[in-house]
């Protein structure tokens, strides 16, 4: 006699909450799957995430050839620690926070490196904002300009307060809870790197 | 200032199928499968995970019409799902698409997938794996797979089925009816006497009206690599391997200039490789992928995906390859499969 195999799973499409309207099993199903070492849960979680992920990526390294290692180093926490994950359906915005701080850190660690010499500092000419449309309204361009070319003069957790801000849109409590911080602080980090926006969009000095 | 606009839509980012392929990749060199340690921990997730998964079986029969497999089987497949696209896939990659409410039980038996096609339509693009039967069993017809793509459509009495690329086996379960070969292009039909359906059965082998794929009587394709890039992905996507390959194919070969072209060079050896069993085609691509992005961020992938291919095309210079990766990439996110490769 063989030994037993494990039971047939079937998973099909169907719009349920949790996932996108694209149709398939809950986000909550997959990570239980993916929590009981289920190689294809992983893979869907990954697949299904991967382009907000991506997406999430470039806008807060301001670089889309960098999203991919960030993208990579974001899955791969959250799917090492799964466990750790309290709602099996809030994923995404799990996976959300994990790209937020994999992004912090990784920008910490840029300018760490820089602070010793040791990293390379861009000038205006490295700065390339090509991703932005060019259907984006002048007023949109502009701003978006001027946040991605000032990114790199602000400290780290200004810089990705900035882009949580202004181009994600997120609250001040947003901010707070995706960077693991109080409110107050979250606020205080707002406001900084608002005037910093506000004065390189005035054309004005530092 | 002003409550912030969110202005991050207007940022374009390529979030192609290809870029995810090619992060799960990596993800999955760098991560294994988390199985529990402690006994009462693995327990319990098993028990969790089995419930999981019979809850979703129960739903997905009840709203998709994929019913349970029978309980005698020794069934172990899985049918995922790409999300983008609603296309079902089994462990090995084979894929089936369900229309027309189909219903699908499916079941793998040892060394054999069986798939019993309920009602409606289903086509069917199979990986070809080397000792492996892939089987659909339909009205009166079984369907015996060799690595193809075709579609299956039952009716009340009959069985049609339509073959798009490579060729399958047909026989009667009741040996009423010799086992036919139906090759691409072709399709076949069992239609039934109208005075005694259970003994009178007609045959009908047909060559298929002109295939609404693009790949055969309409080589009409978009010109700039952009748009080449999206038909080859939704080709990949409605498994229609073949024609995503042309298509890669033509972005690398024609916008050689084009950064994608790099990635479509890429995307076209996995294909080669993965789906369309061709090695040594797929040796080329990734040569190719890494003459047009040498630095690119995905070379560490073609690097690895190259020894792959060599091995499998049974090339001597998979050791070179291996070690050249290994020295190139010495921490590299697939240094435990490349280092277990060209050992014989």
């Amino acid at each position: 006699m063989g030994k037993s195999r494990p039971a047939l799973r079937v998973v099909a499409p169907s719009p349920e909450r949790g996932h996108s309207s694209t149709g398939g099993p809950s986000d909550a199903a997959l990570v239980v799957a993916a929590r009981a070492g289920e190689d294809w849960a992983r893979e869907a979680l990954c697949r299904r995430h991967a382009p907000a992920v991506i997406k999430l990526s470039h806008r807060l390294l301001g670089r889309d050839d960098e999203a991919d290692d960030l993208a990579q180093e974001a899955f791969t926490h959250a799917l090492s620690s799964l466990d750790r994950l309290a709602d099996p359906q809030a994923f995404a915005a799990w996976m959300r926070t994990i790209v937020v701080r994999t992004a912090h850190k990784i920008v910490r660690r840029r300018v760490l490196m820089r602070k010793f010499g040791l990293g390379p500092r861009k000038t205006e000419s490295d700065i390339d904002t090509d991703f932005i449309s060019r259907e984006a309204p002048p007023d949109v361009h502009a701003e978006l300009h001027a946040i991605y070319t000032l990114l790199d003069e602000l400290p780290a957790r200004e810089r990705i307060a900035l882009v949580l801000r202004r181009v994600e849109g997120m609250s001040h409590e947003d901010i707070a809870e995706q960077l693991g911080v109080s409110l107050s602080t979250a606020k205080r980090l707002a406001a900084s790197s608002d005037e910093a926006l506000a004065r390189a969009l005035s054309g004005g000095e530092k | 200032m002003n409550a912030p606009r969110k202005l991050g839509q207007w940022i374009e980012t390529d979030t192609s199928d290809v870029r995810a392929t090619l992060l799960w990749d990596r993800v999955r060199a760098k991560t294994k499968p988390v199985r529990h340690g402690s006994s009462r921990r693995w327990a319990a997730g098993a028990f969790v995970g089995v419930a999981a998964a019979a809850a979703i079986a129960f739903f997905v029969a009840r709203r998709t019409g994929m019913d349970h497999v029978s309980p005698n089987a020794q069934a172990s497949t899985f049918i995922g799902v790409y999300d983008d696209t609603g296309a079902m896939m089994l462990a090995d990659g084979s894929r089936v698409r369900l229309r027309d409410s189909a219903n699908v039980r499916v079941e793998h038996v040892g060394d054999r997938i069986e798939l019993t096609l309920v009602r409606g339509t289903a086509e069917f693009d199979v990986v070809h794996v080397p000792g492996r039967q892939f089987l659909v069993h339909a009205e009166r017809a079984d369907i015996v797979d060799v690595g193809t793509r075709f579609v299956v459509t039952r009716e009340a009495s009959s069985t049609r089925v339509e073959v798009r690329e490579g060729s399958v086996e047909v026989r009667d379960p009741r040996g009423a009816l010799p086992t036919r070969t139906i090759a691409a292009g072709e399709s076949w039909s069992n239609g039934v006497g109208a005075e005694s359906p259970s003994t009178s059965t007609m045959e009908t082998i047909a060559p298929l009206p002109t295939m609404t794929t693009t790949s055969a009587a309409a080589p009409r394709q978009p010109a700039s690599p952009k748009a080449l890039l999206e038909a080859a992905d939704a080709a990949r996507v409605a498994g229609r391997s073949r024609e995503a390959a042309a298509l890669l194919d033509e972005v690398r070969r024609h916008h050689r200039s084009d950064p994608r072209a790099g990635l479509a060079a890429f995307q076209l050896g996995r294909l080669r490789l993965d789906t369309l069993n061709d090695a040594a085609g797929a040796v080329e691509a990734f040569d190719d992928t890494i003459a047009l992005a040498p630095n690119a961020s995905f070379r560490e992938d073609a690097e690895a995906r190259r020894v792959d291919a060599l091995e499998r095309a049974r090339d001597p210079r998979c050791r070179e390859a291996k070690d050249a990766y290994l020295a190139r990439y010495p921490r590299g996110v697939h240094v435990a499969e490349v280092t277990a490769r060209c050992e014989r």
